[in-house]
């Protein structure tokens, strides 16, 4: 039996040896779809582009300004006199921020016309968002050195009148001398308690802000989330689709039928189909393991054995699936549309692009029939929070359900289809 | 070497196959000539072990069509219209393929004699997509007799070439069943079925005449008093069955 | 009709050479040959979707093509009805010429069970028949089909020669090619191709009367064996032998000869074991190519 698997398992190989196009396709699909979602599809923004509007010219719009500069993602690209151009700007898309100081700016805003105006392009979604959350902490910043400047500026005045001595010119009087100490020193005291009085009523600038502990991607790298999620996709999509063209091939060529009238058990032709691609699979996984880890610094805090046992199992789902499709295309052309067709639901729905949370539920449901759905979060928590295999009972027990349904049914359709 | 006695097979409510008996013997050139849909394709897929039947017996090569289905294909080398090869697999490979699948012994040796008696020294490295119909035909052939088989099916795998190489195909036949092997040939070319020891004509699943090609015509040609080829046999068995 | 004036036609290698032909109105032309022959690429000459590489191919004034390639050409998703009038608009037919005229061909060739049917899903019969109709939608002079009846059950075969014979009948010139040797009887003329040669156009009649080899059929209660074949392909007078069925087929000069010859070797052969046949179109054809320098494998 084995001889024979491995006679078509090598047959296989062969083919795809001949055939570089398809073996190159399937080695560097993963990595380019790494450096695609890793890189390119890069959520995180890097920089941003300024213009910047001072009617103001005072202290108060140079010292945010200084700030701006400072920073290394923002980008002061523009400036300009009238909120109009700028606004040309933002709308050309030269810009995707655009901040107004006033004439009247000041940063400890009493009024309204003393407020800084902020114009950000919301078409650029993710620059837009990232450009508010960019803004908000340079304010905050320039907010809290201010109210640090304040803060001495009040103590050095409080302090000043503490210190205001009495006329050494006034004559002595000893007994007012005395007096007058007293006086000083109650004086004093009290503006002293006065004085801590009112620095209390300044919030103390380090605890202005809570305490934000990002745990699991404590850089919040896009990344560090899609990689383990590209895992699944990538294993998804090379087997999937290799399993549904690898027989519907077959099919065309007319090759089994001949192998149908060959003393081949079905069982036998099944695994000599499914082993092939499962062993590429597995390569794909290593790869889009290795390069997480080593270009895209992704700590694999995860027990690798538990990891590649669910990767496994999420494999014969995704193998199923192309033996399904195989079954029910009649060219290679309907079985690359019915491969789409599964794949793109996955892609958008199961949470590798949108989180879950975020998807209506008139929609949602649908994410819930998917595989990829529950095989996501596994894989990130394996990944990133070290989780152990024991709290995704649920989950995989969703998966192993899939794989048998789907393998059984591929079966049961792959013997009609060829009986 | 084949014996079906009432063979039927139904799809739902249609007869494919509508129980037919034939007997081929041993070293035998048998031809199923028929249109499409009469049932050729159905009657080849049972006896190669493939297609269970409905209802009826029979026997391939003593082994019987429903319980040794296994061991029937294991003997049986078949070729189809398609010649089913591996495009994308040189001449060598799709022969080792086969040999392996088959399990012959000394797979080597074997394609080795094979690639000399089709005089495929010239092509072996080359993949087939880059073959002409001729030597793509000799490269199935080829495939189809790696494991030796007693009974080679020829399903509408005789077309298309030119004369030569069609002269040269039915030789290397003629020669086969002289030396024992028993080929079952469909098609509906009839300069080929001309050519087989015996035919059979089916009509809509039924088995309408049977018989020498020589035999077949005088009997017609004493109805319709002229010279008749096998195409007016044909006609005229398939345009009787409609009368009746 | 159209005529062939010193025309070669060089493709990768070159085809035809210094051809002279003419093709007049009103005749069923066979052209005939197997897979690669040059059939296909001597009709894309005809009709003008070759240029010749040298020489001139001279057609009357206004002549109209039908041309059916041997793919057809359908569009399968298409229903038989938009297939016919799509091509009927596509020859400058108004919506309603286009229209009746699809009705009336399709009538002709009964297929208006099947208008709204996808093309696609029609059996390979009635595709074909479908691709010839669609191809006299604008009634052309001139119908060129390149192999109707390729991997054609016998019966549907018939119709299609049905068919082209009605076409025919109402004064098309049909040139068709097929491999189907019987088919040379439908024809008025024919053309034999053979490894991108023309070996010969003439009447099938014309080839009967002038072929110059008598055809003797062994009788097959001897049981002949490849070796005899071998043996009696090597005597002298013999042009070519082979099996048919149960039967040895022999060309030869003079049967006399190789009768006497032979029964040398087998004695056990009478006279009457011998019968003389008619050629058929087969040995007409493997005549002229061993004449035309063809190779017959041994």
């Amino acid at each position: 039996m084995w001889r024979k698997i491995y006679a078509l398992m090598s047959k296989e190989f062969i083919q795809l040896k001949h055939d570089r196009r398809t073996l190159a396709l399937m080695i560097l699909l993963p990595v380019i779809w790494l450096v695609a979602f890793g890189y390119a599809v890069n959520f995180d923004v890097q920089k941003v582009d300024l213009f910047v509007v001072d009617q103001a010219q005072n202290e108060d719009s140079k010292k945010v300004k200084d700030h701006l500069n400072k920073d290394e993602e923002i980008v002061i690209k523009q400036q300009g006199q009238t909120v109009a151009e700028a606004e040309r700007a933002l709308r050309q898309g030269e810009v995707t921020l655009l901040i107004h100081f006033p004439p009247e700016y000041q940063i400890m805003a009493k009024e309204e016309q003393q407020k800084l105006n902020i114009s950000v392009d919301g078409s650029h979604l993710f620059s837009a968002s990232s450009a508010i959350k960019k803004m908000q902490q340079i304010l905050l910043d320039v907010q809290k050195e201010s109210l640090e400047d304040l803060k001495k500026q009040v103590q050095q005045e409080m302090s000043q009148i503490a210190l205001t001595e009495p006329d050494p010119s006034s004559p002595p009087i000893q007994q007012n001398q005395q007096l007058q100490m007293r006086i000083k020193e109650q004086l004093e005291e009290k503006m002293k308690e006065q004085q801590e009085k009112l620095e209390n009523l300044f919030p103390d600038s380090e605890q202005f802000t809570p305490d934000i502990d990002v745990l699991y991607n404590p850089d919040l790298k896009s990344a560090y989330v899609m990689i383990p999620g590209l895992i699944g996709l990538v294993l998804l999509f090379i087997t999937t689709l290799m399993t549904a063209l690898g027989l519907v091939r077959e099919k065309e060529q007319g090759t089994l039928e001949q192998l149908l009238v060959s003393p081949l058990r079905p069982f036998e032709l099944l695994m000599g189909k499914i082993l092939p691609y499962l062993l590429i699979a597995t390569i794909d996984f290593l790869i889009v393991w290795v390069v997480g880890v080593t270009l895209f610094d992704i700590p694999f805090l995860g027990d690798f054995v538990s990891f590649f046992a669910v990767a496994l199992l999420f494999l014969f789902v995704s193998l199923g699936i192309g033996l399904f499709i195989s079954t029910v295309a009649q060219n290679q052309q309907q079985a690359m549309q019915m491969t789409i067709l599964v794949l793109v639901p996955q892609f958008i729905l199961s949470g590798f692009v949108f989180p879950l949370e975020s998807i209506p539920w008139g929609v949602r449901w649908i994410s819930y029939l998917l595989p990829l759905t529950y095989f996501l979060p596994v894989c990130r928590d394996l990944f990133l929070k070290g989780s152990s295999i024991t709290e995704f009972g649920f989950e995989l027990s969703i998966l192993v359900v899939f794989a048998v349904v789907i393998l059984l049914f591929a079966m049961l359709r792959y013997r009609k289809s060829l009986g | 070497m084949i014996e079906l006695d009432s063979l039927a097979k139904r799809f739902g409510s249609f007869w494919a196959v509508d129980h037919v008996s034939l007997s081929v013997g041993k070293g035998e050139i048998y031809g199923l000539l028929g249109a499409n849909g009469a049932g050729k394709t159905t009657l080849i897929r049972m006896i190669c072990g493939v297609l269970t039947p409905t209802a009826g017996k029979g026997q391939v090569l003593g082994l019987d069509l429903r319980r040794e289905q296994l061991k029937i294909r294991q003997q049986i080398g078949y070729m189809s219209q398609k010649f089913s090869l591996y495009r994308d697999l040189t001449v060598e490979e799709n022969l080792l393929f086969y040999a392996r699948i088959y399990g012959v012994d000394r797979p080597k040796e074997r394609i080795a004699s094979l690639i000399d008696q089709f005089s495929l020294h010239q092509v072996k490295k080359q993949l087939v997509s880059a073959l002409g119909t001729g030597v793509r035909q000799r490269v199935a052939f080829g495939c189809a007799l790696v494991h030796q088989p007693a009974l080679l099916i020829l399903d509408e795998a005789t077309s298309g070439a030119d004369l030569f190489t069609r002269r040269l195909f039915w030789e290397h036949l003629y020669q086969l069943a002289e030396k024992g092997t028993t080929i079952l040939v469909t098609t509906h070319y009839m300069d080929e079925a001309e050519r087989c020891h015996r035919i059979a004509l089916l009509n809509r699943g039924k088995l309408i005449a049977e018989g020498k090609v020589s035999e077949l015509k005088k009997g017609v040609q004493k109805e319709n008093r002229e010279k008749s080829s096998l195409e007016d046999v044909f006609f005229y068995y398939m345009n009787k069955k409609r009368e009746a | 009709m159209i005529q062939l004036k010193n025309v070669s036609f060089s493709f990768d290698k070159p085809l035809f050479q210094q051809l002279n032909l003419t093709f007049s109105a009103k005749r069923i032309y066979g052209i005939v040959g197997a897979d690669g022959s040059g059939k296909s690429t001597f009709l894309r000459l005809l009709i003008g979707i070759y240029r010749p590489t040298e020489g001139k191919i001279e057609r009357s004034d206004q002549l109209l093509y039908g041309f059916v390639s041997e793919n057809m050409g359908l569009y399968e998703e298409m229903n038989v009805m938009e297939n016919l009038l799509f091509f009927g608009q596509l020859y400058g037919l108004s919506k309603e010429e286009s229209r009746k005229r699809s009705e009336e061909l399709l009538a002709w060739v009964k297929l208006e069970p099947f208008a709204t049917r996808p093309a696609g899903k029609l059996s390979g019969g009635m595709k074909r028949k479908l691709a010839v109709i669609r191809a006299i939608v604008h009634q052309p002079h001139c119908l060129i089909l390149d192999e109707p009846t390729y991997g054609v059950d016998p019966v549907a075969r018939q119709e299609i020669w049905a068919l082209i014979k009605k076409i025919h009948q109402q004064g098309t010139t049909i040139l068709v090619s097929t491999q189907y040797l019987n088919e040379i009887a439908y024809c008025d003329e024919v053309l034999f191709f053979h490894q991108g040669k023309l070996l010969t156009k003439a009447p099938p009649a014309e080839l009967m009367e002038q072929f110059p080899y008598r055809v003797l059929s062994l009788s097959e209660e001897k049981r002949l064996q490849l070796k005899d074949l071998k043996q009696l392909r090597q005597m002298e007078g013999v042009l070519d032998a082979y099996f048919r069925g149960t039967e040895l087929i022999l060309l030869c000069e003079d049967p006399q000869a190789v009768k006497r010859a032979y029964e040398k070797e087998r004695t056990d052969l009478q006279a009457s074991d011998w019968i003389e046949i008619e050629p058929s179109y087969e040995e007409i054809f493997v005549s002229l190519m061993k004449r035309g320098g063809g190779n017959l494998g041994d």
